[in-house]
């Protein structure tokens, strides 16, 4: 064996991590050879000195205070709910932050979508039957014969300045004949006064919209307009 | 006390059969139900060791307080789930390295330095000139340590160190032993020519 070789090999020869062989070989030619005893004896020397040195030599505050802190964090760690400690490692991820906030602002947008979804899906009449009532001709509704039979809801949308009445088509045949029959006992009254009185049943029972407006000419045969569902 | 010292040799990684039922096993099985002082004795058996390891490792006290705390938690967490037939010193000393790998990886990010200006335990008035003394080894130490690549200080320190098997250190860091050995041969090495390089410029000053 060489000194080159040898050189390699004496830094573990000195702790015998080597084969037998290669302790044998390098054993002999360290016996033979001054410069590779030498450097056998400076690397003792180096591990003897940082085996030595290399050591913290720090007081017991130091170790009471390291117990301490273990302490403090197993006790932190037992007092928080179990959920929150499963989920708090992970929330300190910014990218699994930025995850959840994209999950949260998708499950919103799917709710929103679902609510207009249902919102256009509701059962809606067909047509409205928009009936725009400016004194003093209402002259859509100016007979009974000319009524249009009422099928869906109806809606009443006033407006202060130009009263408009929306009047949807409702879902329910013509009213009965006796409750036209009152509206025409009532509006005889008004009949005398130079008014006409036109009731509009809602798709609420409830509701029913009646207008006074002056008689028209044309209007003058039928005043009475009562549509119901 | 004594049994305090007595467990504190007890840290070898190859315990022979039939020493399970050492104080450490002990103070291991009555942890296990929850003693808490059982806990803190374990710490204190094995915390110059543990804290030793990190700052031979991460070169300076603050970290290695926090490795050695984040060790312990790990451990009294994975407490019960612990195989008393197992070695609790080779499973403490395998969670500390791999804290104190972790700890140097953050480090690296970080670009922190090794602190080598830190000084240690205050010295009484009759000692004052050895205390000089060994806080400049100590610090020498740290310097030389940190000339080394992480690879090679960890299995230096383990090997040299913490007097590790070369077979165990190369379990602890998760490599082969022929890996190990290449890294102890380059670390002896260069520590040897940092010695000589210190001595020559000593020479020179003198």
């Amino acid at each position: 064996m060489n000194c080159i070789h040898a050189k390699e090999l004496l830094p573990l020869f000195i702790t015998g991590d080597l084969s037998a062989a290669d302790m044998n070989a390098v054993g002999e030619h360290a016996r033979r050879c001054e410069s590779c005893r030498a450097q056998t004896a400076e690397i003792t020397a180096a591990r003897d000195w940082l085996k030595q040195a290399a050591n913290p030599a720090l007081d017991e505050d130091f170790y009471d205070h390291m117990r301490a802190g273990v302490w403090d964090r197993i006790d932190a760690e037992a007092n928080r709910p179990r959920w929150w400690s499963f989920i708090l490692p992970v929330w300190t991820s910014r990218p699994v932050l930025a995850m959840a906030a994209a999950v949260l602002l998708a499950v919103f947008g799917l709710i929103a979508i679902s609510d207009r979804k249902n919102v256009s899906t509701r059962p809606v009449p067909p047509q409205d039957v928009t009936a725009e009532l400016s004194a003093p001709a209402p002259e859509p509704f100016a007979t009974a014969d000319q009524r249009v039979a009422p099928q869906y809801k109806r809606r009443v949308k006033p407006e202060p300045a130009a009263p408009r009445i929306v009047v949807p088509a409702p879902a329910a045949p013509i009213s009965p004949l006796g409750d036209m029959a009152e509206a025409a006992s009532d509006a005889e009254s008004i009949e005398e006064s130079g008014m006409i009185r036109i009731e509009i049943q809602t798709a609420d029972p409830n509701i029913k919209i009646i207008w006074l407006a002056p008689k028209p000419a044309a209007a003058k045969s039928d005043p009475i307009i009562s549509t119901t569902e | 006390m004594a049994e305090i010292s007595l467990m504190a040799q007890d840290l070898r990684l190859n315990r022979g059969e039939g020493e399970e039922t050492t104080p450490i096993a002990r103070l291991v099985a009555r942890a296990q139900t929850g003693n808490r002082e059982a806990f803190d004795q374990l710490m204190i058996c094995h915390q110059h060791r543990v804290v030793a390891l990190a700052w031979r490792l991460l070169g300076n006290r603050e970290e290695a307080r926090d490795a050695a705390q984040e060790t312990f938690l790990k451990v009294y967490r994975h407490l019960a789930s612990f195989d008393p037939e197992r070695d609790f010193g080779a499973w403490l000393y395998r969670i500390a390295v791999n804290v104190c790998r972790d700890h140097a990886k953050k480090r690296n990010r970080r670009e922190r330095v090794w602190d080598e200006q830190e000084i240690y335990r205050q010295p009484s008035a009759e000692d004052v000139e050895q205390w000089a003394i060994d806080n400049q080894e100590r610090r020498l130490a740290l310097q030389a340590l940190a000339e080394l690549t992480e690879k090679e200080r960890a299995a230096i320190v383990l090997r040299d160190l913490e007097g590790f098997e070369t077979d165990e250190v190369a379990r602890l860091l998760g490599s082969t032993p022929t890996t190990v050995r290449s890294q102890i041969s380059k670390a002896r090495a260069k520590l040897k020519d940092l010695r000589a390089r210190r001595a020559h410029s000593l020479d020179r000053k003198a």
